[in-house]
């Protein structure tokens, strides 16, 4: 009662334009609208940025191919920086408006370290190679800004959300004023990364001994095929207690992730001609099919699973990589390897962290961190110690954030202070709303949209017509227009984003029951060994019911 | 009349005795906010398989006895003595207090509205493996086992509350009293030896008042989970209660069985105001 009066109060406006839209409507459509909301609203945001974004292709205007790439790029870079905001504020909702500052942590500790190292490796002095130079390089930023995370967590943790906001967003400022006037750091004019791929010439040869060889993945795909056996095998019992076609359909769709990722992965590595045999054009179409028919048998022909972002993402990806080359030929794209590389580390970063942070959602310690955003008061009388929690999760974060931003930095090649305005932050946040709070792939779609959309506003197509600057409008202003409409759109009428937080999960708690009916469960080796190791245990005491009336 | 230690921390012989006799018990405890002293050296003891009850006029103090001795709040003066089982829980924080078995609920109820009822229990259960994030990723086999035997637990602990039909529901989209139940549930969850409940009843119609007070009644009786419980009604109060504490003004003021809290003059002024015979 309470909360209807506030909210008619807050937006008249809305609620009158709603009614008066519901009444012009019928109800069938409005019904229809409200159950399939996620995939109306990705597709009207969705499609009109990527058909922009995909236009100058098919007008022929392809000279600037590494426009593509480029903006692929950052999307994936700022999708992963996304989905370590989503796991602070969206998860645990820890409004964190500092992140800025550890991408900044992250860039700085990733290229000081590498540049003396390169240094060194010039001069002969160094026992290692250039790839490991870059290892070594994440290495320590991910540790330092895991570190920072801590030093920040320290002071502000127990302040109440609103102050936490606060000193976040200043400490970010003072970072950036810092690194600003700190000269030993480059001060204003920035900070050179000598990027190891750009001082050896023969990048292709890099490559090659910086990813796997054709060796390698086929043991990956052999251990993929052997442990997507042993699923099949051991999920036999799962028949039991599931109807059969689900059972059937669980491991299918089991293994079809694993191929059309491992699949996706191949594609990326042919293009960037890392594997020493020639580009097949049969097995990337071969590829991309097998991922297509996989999307169509999951939504349309069985419909009980949902499609699943990530894959759609990916999928459009590899085709836009795909039409590149079959347009141009694989090799006369005028790109530079470096350029494939970058991207491929951005790609390979964003899985990485969407990988870590999707399995902390979907694990007690996940369950935990909502609990806590939930009601902090109710999760510490059953005895959860939400300091703990939040600052490990703020450290998991801010290391994460701490890797995506060394792969910023290996993108932007010069890191300038001016680059960490706290307006990356409210980017980042403006993805997160808009593709979906607490969930992860709904903001890896939401960081798509808005870098695209702002990769086609400084893009050729923009660029070229001269409608705008007639009427004395810079292009590059229009994203940020249209951003900020969406913005204030989705707060109005969307407020949990394109792709709202999974909350109705309890079937995948029922898919584990099937785990009971092992006997001697303590001594299976592996679980004993885990229980040794972790100091937790089993055997709880059995809640049985006597009496019951 | 009643004891009052004056160390303290007696010897570990004494602390031992008196976890034999008594789950809780909670001396001298003093709490003042501003000039306003809400606690005034209240003295609570919790018998072991005694239903235990706490009232009082409004603003007498029960709920900041709760929050002091569960460590929301501080204590004010030095001279508390709060012991439950054999731990001194004086200096712990709340959720130290709550892994030793000794939870509550709250006055309003607080779950966590935007999970499922399921996962609302499932948060609660103490020493889960996946709780750490290394293990998240190295003893997926180890915390999945766990989950399985924690999901049967909420089941039967759903079932013996009568919830379990909305267990796949939000919490908030729960009725006022399903919502006290799952509150209840919650604790369960974690393996309490002694439930602190903050008005379990207030707001229920009577018939469910009853079923949540059987409930509790068959807890302390099955499972010896000892209870202790602050409520306004005081219908279920006299039927159920073995023991009766009544706190006015930060004091204990009377101690005793039912009947003899209905017999006492004092709790009859401290609840209707002092009779004009005795100014």
């Amino acid at each position: 009662m309470e909360k209807e009066y506030l909210s008619l109060k807050r937006t008249p406006i809305s609620k009158v334009i709603m009614d008066t839209l519901s009444g012009l409507i019928p109800q069938s459509v409005y019904t229809y609208y409200q159950k399939h909301k996620s995939v109306i609203l990705m597709i009207s945001f969705g499609l009109p940025v990527f058909a922009l974004f995909l236009t100058p292709l098919f007008n022929g205007n392809i000279s600037g191919l590494a426009y593509y790439l480029d903006a692929l790029t950052i999307a994936c870079i700022f999708a992963g920086m996304a989905l370590t905001l989503n796991l602070e504020a969206g998860f645990l909702g820890l409004p964190n408006f500092g992140k800025v500052a550890f991408i900044a942590v992250g860039a700085y500790s990733f290229a000081i370290p590498v540049s003396i190292m390169t240094t060194k490796l010039e001069a002969g002095t160094l026992g290692f190679n250039y790839t490991m130079v870059i290892y070594i390089g994440l290495a320590i930023s991910i540790i330092v800004s895991g570190l920072f995370g801590v030093l920040l967590a320290l002071p502000t943790l127990k302040l109440r959300e609103d102050y936490l906001a606060i000193t976040t967003i200043v400490a970010g400022e003072i970072l950036r004023l810092v690194l600003n006037n700190e000269d030993s750091l480059g001060g204003y004019s920035g900070f050179n990364i000598d990027n190891p791929v750009y001082i050896t010439y023969d990048s292709s040869e890099f490559m090659s001994s910086s990813f796997i060889t054709m060796s390698q993945l086929a043991l990956i795909l052999i251990i993929t095929a052997l442990s997507y056996y042993s699923y099949y095998r051991s999920s036999k019992k799962v028949i039991e207690h599931l109807p059969k076609d689900r059972h059937l359909l669980l491991s299918i769709s089991k293994g079809f992730s694993t191929f059309v990722i491992l699949g996706l992965l191949l594609v990326f590595l042919n293009y960037t001609k890392v594997l020493s045999y020639k580009a097949l054009l049969g097995l990337d179409m071969l590829i991309i099919i097998l991922a297509a028919i996989f999307i169509i048998y999951k939504s349309l022909l069985l419909n009980k699973i949902k499609v699943e972002v990530f894959y759609v993402v990916m999928i459009v990806v590899a085709i836009v990589d795909y039409l590149l080359g079959l347009i141009t030929g694989n090799g006369a794209t005028g790109i530079k390897y470096t350029d494939w590389y970058t991207f491929v580390m951005a790609l390979g970063g964003m899985a990485l962290v969407f990988v870590i942070v999707e399995e902390l959602y979907y694990s007690p310690f996940g369950r935990t961190l909502k609990s806590i955003r939930e009601d902090d008061t109710s999760s510490v009388s059953v005895g959860k110690s939400v300091f703990s929690f939040r600052l490990r999760a703020l450290v998991v974060a801010s290391a994460l954030s701490g890797f995506m931003g060394s792969i910023f930095a290996m993108y932007t090649v010069i890191i300038i202070p001016q680059t960490f305005l706290p307006l990356m932050t409210f980017t980042l946040y403006i993805m997160m709303i808009i593709g979906g709070t607490a969930n992860n792939k709904g903001v890896i779609f939401g960081a798509f949209v808005i870098q695209l959309l702002y990769a086609v506003t400084k893009g050729p197509l923009v660029q070229s017509n001269d409608f705008f600057i007639k009427n004395g409008l810079d292009p590059v202003n229009l994203g940020l227009i249209f951003v900020g409409i969406t913005l204030i759109f989705f707060l109005i009428y969307a407020p949990e984003g394109i792709v709202p937080e999974h909350r109705y999960n309890n079937q995948r708690y029922y898919d584990m029951l099937y785990l009971n009916d092992e006997e001697n469960q303590s001594e299976n080796p592996l679980i004993a060994q885990l229980i040794k190791l972790s100091g937790s245990s089993l055997e709880g005491e059995e809640w049985i019911t006597e009496g019951d009336s | 009349m009643v004891p009052v230690s004056k160390e303290r921390n007696g010897s570990q012989k004494e602390i031992v005795k008196m976890a034999e006799k008594y789950e809780l018990k909670a001396e001298n405890v003093y709490k003042y906010f501003g000039g306003l002293k809400a606690l005034d050296g209240a003295t609570v003891l919790v018998e072991k398989g005694k239903l235990t009850s706490l009232i009082g006029p409004n603003g007498s103090g029960k709920s900041t006895f709760f929050n002091v001795i569960t460590g929301y709040l501080d204590y004010d003066e030095d001279d508390a003595n709060v012991q439950f089982q054999v731990h001194d829980i004086g200096n712990d924080e709340p959720a130290e207090i709550a892994n030793k078995g000794m939870v509550r609920t709250f006055q309003h109820t607080r779950n966590f509205p935007k999970m499922t009822v399921l996962e609302n229990m499932l948060v609660s259960p103490k020493d889960q493996a996946g709780e750490s994030i290394l293990w998240v990723f190295l003893g997926k086999p180890l915390w999945k086992r766990q989950e399985a035997k924690f999901v049967v637990k909420a089941m039967t602990i759903l079932k013996f509350l009568e919830i379990d039909h909305v267990v796949d529901h939000l919490a908030e989209e729960l009725s006022g009293g399903q919502q006290k139940l799952l509150a209840i549930g919650r604790l369960l969850m974690t393996q309490p030896s002694l439930l602190l409940l903050d008005e379990p009843v207030a707001g229920v119609n009577p018939t469910l008042a009853n079923k949540i007070f059987d409930r509790i009644i068959q807890l302390k009786d099955t499972k010896g989970i000892d209870v202790l419980l602050i409520e306004h009604n005081m219908d279920v109060i006299m039927a159920f209660s073995d023991e009766i504490f009544v706190l006015a003004d930060g004091k204990v003021i009377a101690q005793g069985t039912p009947e003899e809290i209905q017999a006492n003059r004092k709790v009859l002024d401290a609840y209707l105001g002092e009779s004009p015979d005795e100014a």
